[in-house]
Parts: C-alpha cells; sequence; structure tokens
C-alpha cells in the first residue's frame, strides 16, 4: 500500500460511516419535527416588499407550507385546531395579496370559513374577491350562491350568484337551471340535494365525494321524511306529533337512520330535523370551541 | 460607428467566455429540472406554478448575469488599468461606453432567448400532465413577459454602465446596482403606501417627500415585472406597452449618455 491510497481509503471511511449515522439522525429529527411551530406570518405589505419581484413564487410557497403544516397533523392524527385555522386564513389572506388571482387559497378558504368555523359572511368576502379577480371562473361565485342559500337562508341571493356564475366561461350547463329553481322557492332541501349532486359531480377528490354522498344521503332521507309530514297533514289536517307517528298512519314503513349518527324528529310546525344537524360529532365541537 | 459596433462584439465575445456564464446557466438548468418535479407537490394549478418558477428562474439567473459579468466587463478595464490602453485609443470615450454596453445587451438577449426557449420546457410538460380546466395560462403573455425581463435586464446594465463610469473599482458598482435593483423593485410599492392611508404607520412629510424622490429618481422595475400576468393569463391594453417601452427606452438612454458625459470628463490617476 502506498502512501496515495491513503486519502481514497479515507473518504471510503467517511462515506461509511455518513451511510451508517444516517438512520440515526433521521430518527433524532422526528421529534424535533413535529414539534415545528406553524412558521410566521408578516403583514402583507412587508412581504410584498421582501419578495421583490417574486411575488407569485412565494405565494406559491406560503400556500404550500400552509398546506403541508396541515397535511402533517392529518399524517400524524392530530386534529386541527381552531387556531391552526386561524393561521391558516391569515395566511391566505397574505397570500392573496401577493397573487390574487390564485384558485386554491379562495377555495380553501371558503371552506374552512364556511364549514368550519360557521363564519359565512367572511368566506363570502373571501370569495367576492377571487370572484372579482377571476373573472374567467365560474366557481367563485357559484360557491357565493351556495353559501348564501344553504347557510344563510337566502334562496334570492343565492339565485343571483348562481346566474352571475352561469355566465362566466365554461360554466357547467346545470346552472341555470339551479338558479331557477332557486328562484322559483322549490324546497329548501330539494335545492340543497340539487346543490350537492352538482358539486359531487363536479369534485374530482374521492374522500371529498364520500362527505358528499353522506350528506346526499342524509338529505334524501329528510326529503322522504318531510314528504311524508306533508302527505299526514293531507290526510288528518294535522302535524304529526313524532316520526312514529307517520310510521302509524301508515305512510312509511321505517324511520330511516341518520348517517351522522343523530335522530330524526318532528318540530311543532311540521319540519323535519335531526339532533345530529347534519353533522358529526368533531365538527361540531369545534365550532363550539370557536363561539 | 464602426467601432462602436467592433467592441460591442468583442464584450459580447468577452461575456460569453466568461466561466461564471456557464455556471449561472448551469443553476438554470438545474432549476428549471427541478420545476418539473416540484409541480407534483402542488394541487391543481400545475401550469401556473411551473410558470411562476420559469420566469423567476430567468429573472434570477439574469440578474446574476447582468449584476456579476455586466459589472466585471467594464470595471475590469479600470481595474486591471488596462483603460489606458482604451483611451489612448482612436476611439472616444462615448463611444467606448455605448459599445461596452451594446455588448452587454447582446450578451443579455442571446442568453435570454436561450433560458427562455429552455423555461418552456417544464410549461410545456406541465399543461400536458395535468388539463386544468380553469387554468387561463396563454403564452403569448408569457413571451411578452419574458420580453420585458429582457427590458429589465438592459435597464440594469445602463445602471451598471453609469455606476461604473464613475466608480473606480468594480466592487462598487456591483453593490450600488445591487442596491439600486433592490430600491427600484420597492420604490412603487412605497410610492402606493402614500396613497393609503394606514392608522399604524405615520409617514412625516420628510419621509414623503423621500419617498417620492426614489421614486421618481429610481427605475420603477415593477413595471416590468409581469410574471402575475403571464402565469394567469391576463392580458393588459397595448397603452400599457407603448407607455413602459418609452420608460424604458428614456431611462436606459439616459444611464448611458450621463455615463458617457462622465466618462468624458473623468481623470485616471
Amino acid at each position: 500500500m502506498s502512501i496515495k491510497n491513503g486519502p481514497v481509503f479515507l473518504l471510503v471511511f467517511l462515506i461509511t460511516g455518513y451511510i451508517l449515522i444516517f438512520p440515526a439522525m433521521e430518527r433524532s429529527r422526528i421529534p424535533v419535527k413535529s414539534m415545528q411551530a406553524r412558521g410566521m406570518i408578516l403583514p402583507a405589505p412587508v412581504v410584498k416588499l421582501i419578495s421583490l419581484e417574486f411575488k407569485t413564487v412565494v405565494a406559491n410557497f406560503l400556500f404550500a407550507r400552509a398546506s403541508q403544516y396541515f397535511g402533517g397533523k392529518i399524517e400524524l392524527r392530530q386534529s386541527a385546531t381552531i387556531d391552526d385555522l386561524k393561521w391558516f386564513y391569515r395566511n391566505i389572506l397574505v397570500i392573496i395579496e401577493l397573487d390574487p388571482y390564485l384558485e386554491d387559497p379562495y377555495y380553501f378558504g371558503n371552506a374552512f370559513l364556511s364549514w368550519d368555523a360557521g363564519r359565512y359572511n367572511e368566506a363570502n368576502q373571501l370569495l367576492q374577491k377571487g370572484s372579482d379577480a377571476r373573472v374567467w371562473d365560474w366557481q367563485f361565485p357559484f360557491f357565493i350562491g351556495f353559501n348564501k342559500f344553504y347557510f344563510l337562508h337566502d334562496s334570492k341571493g343565492g339565485a343571483e350568484y348562481l346566474s352571475i356564475a352561469a355566465q362566466r366561461p365554461n360554466a357547467p350547463t346545470f346552472l341555470p337551471t339551479l338558479a331557477a329553481r332557486l328562484y322559483n322557492k322549490a324546497g329548501k332541501t330539494e335545492n340543497a340535494i340539487n346543490f350537492l349532486i352538482a358539486f359531487w359531480q363536479n369534485e374530482k377528490d374521492e374522500r371529498i365525494k364520500k362527505q358528499y354522498e353522506i350528506r346526499l344521503d342524509a338529505l334524501k332521507k329528510l326529503l322522504l321524511l318531510e314528504r311524508a309530514v306533508l302527505t299526514y297533514k293531507k290526510k288528518t289536517g294535522k302535524v304529526p306529533r313524532s316520526v312514529q307517528a307517520l310510521i302509524q298512519a301508515g305512510i312509511i314503513k321505517n324511520i330511516p337512520e341518520d348517517p351522522y349518527g343523530g335522530k330524526f324528529y318532528v318540530t311543532k310546525n311540521g319540519s323535519i330535523m335531526t339532533t345530529s344537524n347534519l353533522a358529526f360529532k368533531q365538527q361540531k365541537q369545534r365550532v363550539q370551541d370557536q363561539k | 460607428m464602426s467601432g462602436i459596433l467592433s467592441l460591442a462584439y468583442i464584450t459580447f465575445k468577452e461575456g460569453i467566455r466568461n466561466r461564471a456564464l456557464f455556471g449561472i446557466f448551469i443553476m438554470a438548468l438545474l432549476a428549471f429540472a427541478v420545476t418539473v418535479t416540484l409541480t407534483d407537490l402542488f394541487m391543481r394549478d400545475i401550469i401556473n406554478v411551473a410558470a411562476s418558477l420559469s420566469l423567476t428562474t430567468i429573472s434570477f439567473s439574469g440578474l446574476l448575469m447582468v449584476v456579476f459579468i455586466g459589472t466585471n466587463l467594464l470595471a475590469k478595464d479600470i481595474d486591471r488599468r488596462t483603460i489606458y490602453m482604451v483611451i489612448s485609443r482612436p476611439i472616444s470615450r462615448s463611444q467606448y461606453i455605448v459599445g461596452k454596453f451594446l455588448g452587454l445587451c447582446l450578451l443579455i438577449f442571446v442568453s435570454i432567448v436561450f433560458l427562455g426557449l429552455i423555461s418552456s420546457l417544464p410549461v410545456y410538460f406541465a399543461g400536458l400532465s395535468y388539463q386544468n380546466p380553469l387554468s387561463h395560462f396563454n403564452w403569448t403573455i408569457y413571451i411578452i413577459a419574458i420580453l420585458f425581463t429582457t427590458m429589465k435586464l438592459i435597464l440594469i446594465c445602463s445602471i451598471i454602465i453609469f455606476f461604473s463610469s464613475i466608480t473606480s473599482t468594480s466592487f462598487i458598482s456591483l453593490i450600488l446596482t445591487i442596491v439600486t435593483y433592490i430600491i427600484g423593485s420597492t420604490n412603487e410599492v412605497g410610492r402606493g403606501l402614500l396613497d393609503v392611508k394606514m392608522d399604524a404607520v405615520s409617514i412625516t412629510p420628510v419621509m414623503a417627500a423621500a419617498i417620492k424622490f426614489v421614486y421618481y429618481v429610481f427605475p420603477n422595475l415593477a413595471a416590468f415585472d409581469l410574471k402575475v400576468q403571464a402565469v394567469h393569463g391576463i392580458s393588459l391594453q397595448s397603452g400599457y406597452f407603448l407607455w413602459t417601452s418609452l420608460y424604458w427606452f428614456l431611462y436606459t438612454a439616459i444611464m448611458v449618455t450621463a455615463g458617457s458625459l462622465l466618462m468624458n470628463r473623468r481623470e485616471f490617476p
């Protein structure tokens, strides 16, 4: 062995050492990675200044960072706290300042604000910004219309926004029909089912499709019971005292099961509600925490 | 005139041979390759992300090129005292400045064409792999964005020329150019803040005057940043192109002319 081989052997030795300690280093990172703080959010004007001419990339990066934080939580089977959701929302506000034309921030901002946090007006404000920027996009006026109709019980407002959406390029062909139905003040449950079918058809993500299916199931059962109540009223001239009364009157065979785990019941004025309020227990708890 | 053109050509060849250029190109090519893989991380707007990253790579590489190689080309002559050889030649100092500037412009132009062509590959592949019906991407505006980036880089070249004609080392003109770039990228936002009333921030009259001064005197580089428009396919009115191009031409010409004037008056130790 001449002295020339010395450095080569040293290199091999060092590389072997590197390969050997790598897994241990990786393992030691795991608890530290999960401790990761959410990341600071600077005010939008500051981020704009720092980004110089690279605003679009910074916007994408911030959104990816926020999404990955949530993905990490889901992976570790931790549920997102209300603080997390608020952080996400503040992120979104900065992101849309940097690049107001990105699609996903508005989409997810609305999803969290309306379904999780119950802040429907803020959701609509966010969607309005997206709708004003992305004039070629039919989705955002559509979501505003849905929020108005479904959460804010404003059928007319819902129909108005659906009509706006229908006029945008590549709008789905069922929009005008849906709008017409809303204007017609057809039953809320029927309209909700129509909306949901539209959402379900349009959705590509299998997990979200499943959620729509569960809801569709619940709403169809609700509609069934509502129609049964109407039949009962026509027959007896009175409002049924309970769902059992419908079975006794021979209108329905058995009480449908609420997929959200609640029980259907009849109110004093004859409308059908469910103890679950069409939400799984977890979801409701989150909204309550925030209130 | 032929003196200017031949000097321009020599400058261009010098730049092309610069090893730093090679390094910058390698970095850009790597960035483009990374773009192709990175787009997988994003949910739906893939083509937007690809276009965004591609344009950013072009901008950034161009900037590196201009700042490091550009400052080098002119200041090198001063540093190495080869400037004496130049000024003793039958080429006037103004011709020297203009020739150097044109050589730099040619270098930028050729490099950006090369980078621009390669940059369209990740964007093209992103468009193939996922057809987002709501994506509004438009090749025309993408190319215009690259054109405007080229204009911005040429403007920065003229600033380098200007600074190099008054400073004595390449390092100082490098720093001054970088500072001007940062100021130029943000002065429009600063000017905009004056019009917005923010409760938390109070702006004194002196500060307001300073912000306005910086806005008028330093170049408004944000006007050449069309990344948002390119990525989302938003078209601009033709008036915008006209006025911005005029602004570009005038500012660049002022810088080059001032640079050659100052060069003429300069005493070399």
